[in-house]
């Protein structure tokens, strides 16, 4: 029902077919007692009577209630097919037969009770009492703010660090911290990424900046997943790192791991020189006149005085590389992660020149002119540089295993 | 290897310069002293005011000989 429009008027209906009523008043009712209304109201009603020829239960309530028995659930009644009707006089009615339903005695189920142990709860004086739900937690691996800092710096060059590269780098932090190492690292160069852009950056401090010793490139460096690679010619990474200024006499190191190595002529894995060309920092595979060498000069005084020289008569070849100078006798010289206790061809040297007021560059030995000499391009490959304070013995071994396991971690 | 050849005039319009993202030109002097770029440089260089180094001659590289730092 709902209202209409005009005041006193209904409609009622369904939905496209309302009919609208209007109050017209109150019917006229005799006014009867409560007796009297039930009275008409029972001699209204029409007689019934039940009568089972005429009334065929179909379900088992009715059959039950008609028969008083309880029985099984019928089966439903058939329905003929092919069968013509016969027309039936619609005043007389067929009595059809009724269904005889038998009843089906019922299982009398016998529960059998097994005992239950009673269980005595003892108390457990020292037991952790449970949280208030289900939930347990665990506690999840803070990730190191400086390799943070580092993926960042990645991220913002464009560079995809996959979860792969994130958990190396991560691991490659906290190693050189729990190592205390960490802080004696003026830079490190992991070379992430394939351009330009991500590999320039010094992991311990990866703003973008010259005091950072953000990497600088010259030439034609290639920029691959394994580094950063030289061609031999003129390419070569500025590092702002300049010895006399950042490092302190006596107190140095260097490391780096070659993926691919040059054989021949003077190529030079880094180097700086002071510009009255007398005092250097290098390390180079030079050819001489039978045999190639791997050497390094960590305080030379290329005018001709003392040095301190690590030379190996060894084929060049590609792996990890340590250098270190604590301004003694005592140079650590770690080849693959093995120090070489015996050292070919050293000089020692205890008296620590002052060191060259170039900056380093990589791949190539820096030289007067504040350029690269020429001649001492390399066209070797690099998976990462290092350079820094001293380093102990122990203290290398870790720089060394932490960068075996970074490097490992993420394919190379 | 081939490498471009430049005058001493287009060298130092090359000095310093970058010719990709933090990639700078870097010319060098080959065994002949000629001053030279590589076609590295060359094939990525991102900026058009550099795109006269693609109309440099090219020449085969010769190393230049091991300073004497001994």
């Amino acid at each position: 029902m709902k209202s209409s429009r005009r005041k006193g008027e209904i409609q009622h209906g369904f939905p496209g077919k309302f009919k609208t009523y209007k109050k017209v008043g109150f019917k006229e009712v005799p006014d009867l007692s409560t007796e009297e209304k039930q009275a008409e109201l029972l001699e209204k009603m029409k007689p019934w009577s039940y009568d089972p020829k005429k009334i065929k239960p179909k379900f088992s309530m009715m059959a039950k209630a008609v028969s008083g028995t309880t029985g099984p659930v019928p089966s439903p009644t058939p329905t003929p097919t092919n069968v013509t009707p016969t027309p039936t006089p619609s005043s007389t009615v067929t009595p059809t037969p009724t269904t005889t339903v038998t009843p089906t005695p019922t299982t009398t189920v016998t529960p059998t009770v097994t005992p239950t142990s009673t269980l005595t709860p003892t108390p457990t004086p020292s037991a952790t009492p449970l949280p208030a739900c289900d939930l347990t937690y665990e506690e999840v691996a803070s990730f190191d703010a400086d390799a943070q800092s580092y993926i960042d710096a990645l991220v913002g060059a464009g560079m995809t660090v996959t979860s792969t590269i994130s958990g190396a780098t991560n691991t490659l932090f906290t190693s050189l911290k729990t190592g205390n190492i960490y802080n004696k690292i003026f830079a490190l160069y992991p070379f992430l990424g394939t351009t330009a852009a991500s590999q320039k950056f010094n992991a311990v401090d990866p703003r973008d900046l010259d005091a950072a010793y953000r990497l600088q490139f010259f030439g034609t460096v290639v920029h691959s997943t394994s580094g950063m690679k030289g061609n031999g010619v003129n390419a070569y990474a500025s590092t702002n790192l300049v010895p006399v200024n950042d490092f302190a006499i006596g107190d140095i190191h260097a490391s780096f791991e070659k993926y691919y190595s040059q054989a021949g002529g003077d190529p030079h894995d880094y180097g700086a020189k002071n510009t009255t060309n007398s005092l250097r920092w290098r390390s180079e595979t030079e050819r001489q006149t039978t045999a190639e060498f791997i050497q390094y000069y960590m305080n030379e005084n290329g005018a001709g005085g003392s040095t301190v020289v690590q030379t190996t008569n060894v084929t060049p070849r590609a792996g990890y590389f340590y250098q270190g100078y604590d301004g003694s006798t005592a140079v650590i010289d770690y080849d693959n992660g093995t120090d070489r206790v015996t050292k070919a061809n050293m000089v020692p040297n205890t008296t620590a020149f002052a060191l060259a007021s170039n900056d380093i560059t990589l791949m190539a030995r820096n030289g007067t002119g504040g350029t690269p000499d020429n001649g001492t391009y390399s066209a070797a490959g690099y998976s990462h540089f290092s350079f820094g304070e001293h380093l102990t013995q122990t203290e290398a071994t870790t720089l060394y295993n932490s960068i075996n396991t970074f490097n490992t971690a993420i394919g190379r | 290897m081939n490498v471009a050849l430049l005058t001493v005039h287009e060298k130092d319009l090359l000095v310093g310069q970058l010719y990709d993202i933090d990639s700078y030109f870097n010319p060098v002097q080959d065994c002949n002293d000629n001053w030279i770029i590589t076609e590295g440089e060359i094939n990525h260089n991102i900026y058009p005011e550099f795109d006269w180094i693609e109309q440099l001659p090219l020449i085969e590289w010769c190393a230049p000989p091991p300073e004497d730092e001994k």
